[in-house]
């Protein structure tokens, strides 16, 4: 159960760790997202200040209308996907992925991550399987799929984190270049939908520039729910 | 027992500043203190139980019998519930049973078609309803005749002034001061029909929605301030605790707009007086018929086009009879697993051509549209442009030889125009069989969308299906699949506000931002 949340600037915006999470007796999910989350506020802010200028031109995919739900081996491919999510992102796959899911961002993604990267991905949800075989304890998947020692699985891995929660798309090779040498790794914004969907707004319980959900006079309000109550299945206590 | 002192008086402390309502039965006698408002028992009295809800189930076996079936009071769906696709086809199937009901004969015929007019047209039952302009806009904020049936002495003073010997039971008002009449949402512009005249919008209300605003004192800035205040005493404090404000806690509590919800809960214990209709709005656009429209193929309403006489004196108020032919009509019906509203739309089926039709250059150059012209070429008629200024709708035809060209961006799915197919079968040989759904837009996540104060949750809307839903004659230039600035039902009307300062949300509909 998460009690607080704060979120802090850091001085480096690619390590330091975003969000401090008063964590009880929650699933290890969120000590996942507790280490794995590597991102600033100030500099997802400076990110979606940079998507808004993107956005339009920065879109990789056109819809992608085949759904996987009609396909057994496209199903648990999906559910493979999810599962591999959530260890990544400390999100429900149920909030990830909702049982009504009209917007469907979960298809977009598994498809550029498939069309962009197929033979790591390919060996990312392998170790995902791999490691869940031998426990299904999530901090202990985690720490397989981030393992330095397998450097292509370890960043796209942590491509497809910044990808649920930025809405936007880094090379891996991008994203290894930029630790080693310090310098701004180059994104894409994924489409519109994805530009809306990220998961860092209701994570921070704000919204991106230019789009919310909230009624009009939000703005002066605290904000309307908890953090668990995004991120967690709906009725967790 | 201080909390309960406080609410009441606040109430009191209210309704002394409110407007009261203009029937001298609701008004205490003088000296008196008026009795606080049981506002459930308020509710339920402007929402009674309806005893004859449509709850046909969904099914491709569309027969005559669904001519007949009567106004649902919500969607009733089957399983599977995970399933969108199938739900989707049960609101659906629900916005063709509502169009149905809506648009049987107001003079008690009740079967759809089998009016007095052409193709067996009449005055429908919606056209029966409140308008906006007769609740919203009369003059200082001045309350609304309480009789729910349309008069023609209710309408805005000056309205009433020119027109009122004229305007017919049933007539349609068309009230040319109000800008969004001929401008479309955001005044993003006109729409132009190919007779190159303005096409006209009109908003009505259902009786539960009436009452509400009548009895709450909606109807005006000071009402709603006098409404917004009863709130602020005990209510409106932010309970970190709870995590959610303290008014979530009660959806009927006082100063939080929260409009009678259509029920037909069967898993109730008492079921059976838990049917009501709800909320129902209506918006209708309408162009007018020329000489090379057939009439027929329309539903008409022998309108009333009033035009205020130009600020300089020289253009007198004119008010002009003419016979409008309807070419799009909204729905949105509020219910209790969807307090986000369900809003179906409709269009006559000349009105456009799809993008990708005219991309794939499968329009004939014979077919005639309403709002399409398909000799025109592509570069001299670019698609979905606005007209170029000035918009005076007293200035007919539109100037400059101007004619809208509008398509489709949305392309209409499979599954609907099948069950239009279906739908319109039924409806053979009358004026109805030429109109067509275009979609119905839900709250589709289900424990979200019960939830009474939708402002409470991480997405208030509850992620709306189809995400996108634009009528072509309604949001004609807001077309397309652009997060915010593409139409959505749910996330548009999700802004709507109160008009008095600081605005509050008004639960889904503008009508309360026209007080004045």
């Amino acid at each position: 159960m998460i009690d607080s949340v704060s979120i802090t600037d850091a001085p480096d915006p690619r390590t330091a760790t975003m969000l401090e999470l008063s964590v009880s007796d929650g699933p290890n999910a969120r000590e996942i997202l507790e280490n794995t989350m590597k991102v600033t506020r100030r500099a997802a802010l400076s990110r979606a200040i940079a998507i808004v200028g993107s956005s339009a031109a920065g879109s990789l995919l056109r819809p992608e209308s085949a759904r996987a739900a009609d396909d057994p081996a496209a199903k648990a491919r999906m559910q493979n996907f999810l599962g591999v999510s959530e260890i990544l992102t400390g999100i429900s796959q149920i909030r990830l992925s909702p049982q009504r899911d009209p917007i469907d961002i979960k298809t977009t993604y598994l498809t550029l991550v498939t069309n962009r990267r197929p033979v790591v991905f390919e060996r990312l949800l392998q170790k995902y399987g791999e490691s869940r075989a031998i426990s299904p304890d999530p901090k202990m998947i985690g720490a397989k799929l981030l393992d330095p020692s397998e450097p292509k699985v370890c960043y796209l891995a942590r491509s497809i984190m910044l990808m649920w929660y930025l809405g936007v798309w880094y090379e891996p090779e991008d994203l290894q270049l930029a630790e080693s040498t310090g310098s701004s790794p180059n994104f894409s914004v994924i489409s519109p939908a994805a530009y809306t969907q990220a998961w860092v707004w209701r994570v921070a319980q704000a919204h991106p520039m230019g789009y919310s959900e909230w009624h009009f006079g939000y703005w002066h309000e605290d904000p309307p729910f908890k953090l668990e109550n995004a991120i967690l299945p709906e009725g967790t206590p | 027992m201080r909390k309960i002192w406080l609410v009441a008086v606040s109430i009191l402390g209210a309704a002394c500043c409110a407007i009261l309502p203009i029937s001298s039965a609701q008004s205490p006698p003088s000296g008196t203190t008026p009795p606080v408002k049981d506002l459930r028992t308020e509710v339920s009295a402007i929402n009674p139980h309806e005893p004859h809800c449509n709850l046909t189930k969904q099914t491709l076996d569309v027969t005559s019998a669904q001519l007949t079936s009567g106004l649902p009071c919500t969607p009733t769906l089957i399983a599977p519930f995970d399933d969108i696709v199938n739900l989707q086809f049960g609101f659906d199937f629900y916005s063709w049973l509502t169009f149905i009901a809506l648009n049987t004969p107001a003079d008690g015929q009740n079967v759809i078609g089998r009016g007095p007019g052409a193709g067996g047209d009449s005055i429908t039952k919606w056209e029966q309803y409140k308008q906006l302009p007769d609740v919203m806009l009369l003059p200082k904020g001045k309350p609304p005749a309480p009789q729910f049936e349309a008069l023609p002495g209710s309408a805005p003073s000056d309205v009433a002034q020119h027109c009122g010997k004229r305007i017919e039971a049933g007539s349609l008002v068309i009230h040319l001061e109000a800008e969004d009449t001929y401008n479309q949402p955001f005044k993003s512009g006109p729409l132009i029909d190919q007779n190159g005249y303005n096409a006209y919008f009109v908003i009505l209300m259902n009786e539960p929605m009436f009452r509400y605003i009548l009895n709450n004192n909606l109807y005006s800035i000071k009402g709603q301030e006098a409404f917004k205040r009863r709130n602020e005493v005990d209510f409106g404090k932010f309970d970190r605790e709870a995590d959610e404000p303290k008014h979530a806690v009660d959806p009927n509590a006082p100063g939080i707009v929260n409009f009678p919800n259509g029920s037909a809960d069967d898993d109730s214990p008492k079921h059976a007086e838990s049917h009501t209709i709800g909320s129902i709005m209506i918006k209708a656009s309408w162009k007018q018929l020329g000489p090379s429209d057939d009439p027929s193929k329309f539903h008409t309403n022998r309108a009333i086009i009033y035009t205020p006489g130009s600020a300089d004196g020289t253009r007198p108020a004119t008010c002009v009879a003419k016979t409008l032919g309807m070419v799009g009509f909204h729905i949105g019906h509020k219910t209790n697993g969807a307090h986000q509203w369900v809003w179906s739309t409709f269009e006559h089926v000349n009105n456009v051509p799809a993008q990708h039709d005219v991309d794939e250059h499968k329009i004939s150059g014979q077919t005639r549209f309403n709002f399409y012209n398909p000799e025109c070429n592509p570069s001299n008629c670019p698609a979905n442009k606005t007209p170029p200024r000035p918009w005076d709708p007293a200035t007919q035809p539109f100037p400059g030889g101007f004619r809208s060209q509008i398509t489709r961006v949305i392309p209409i799915t499979p599954s609907v125009a099948n069950l239009n197919s279906a739908f319109r079968a039924i409806l053979t040989n009358t004026v109805w069989e030429n109109y067509m759904l275009v979609s119905t837009q839900w709250p589709s996540l289900q424990v979200c969308a019960q939830k009474a104060i939708p402002s409470t949750l991480p997405d208030p809307t509850c992620a709306p299906a189809p995400t996108y839903l634009a009528n072509t004659t309604l949001e004609t230039y807001s077309q397309g699949n652009v997060p915010l600035a593409s139409s959505s039902c749910i996330a548009c009307h999700g802004n709507a506000t109160t008009h008095h300062k600081p605005a509050t949300p008004s639960d889904f509909t503008f009508i309360l931002e026209k007080a004045h």
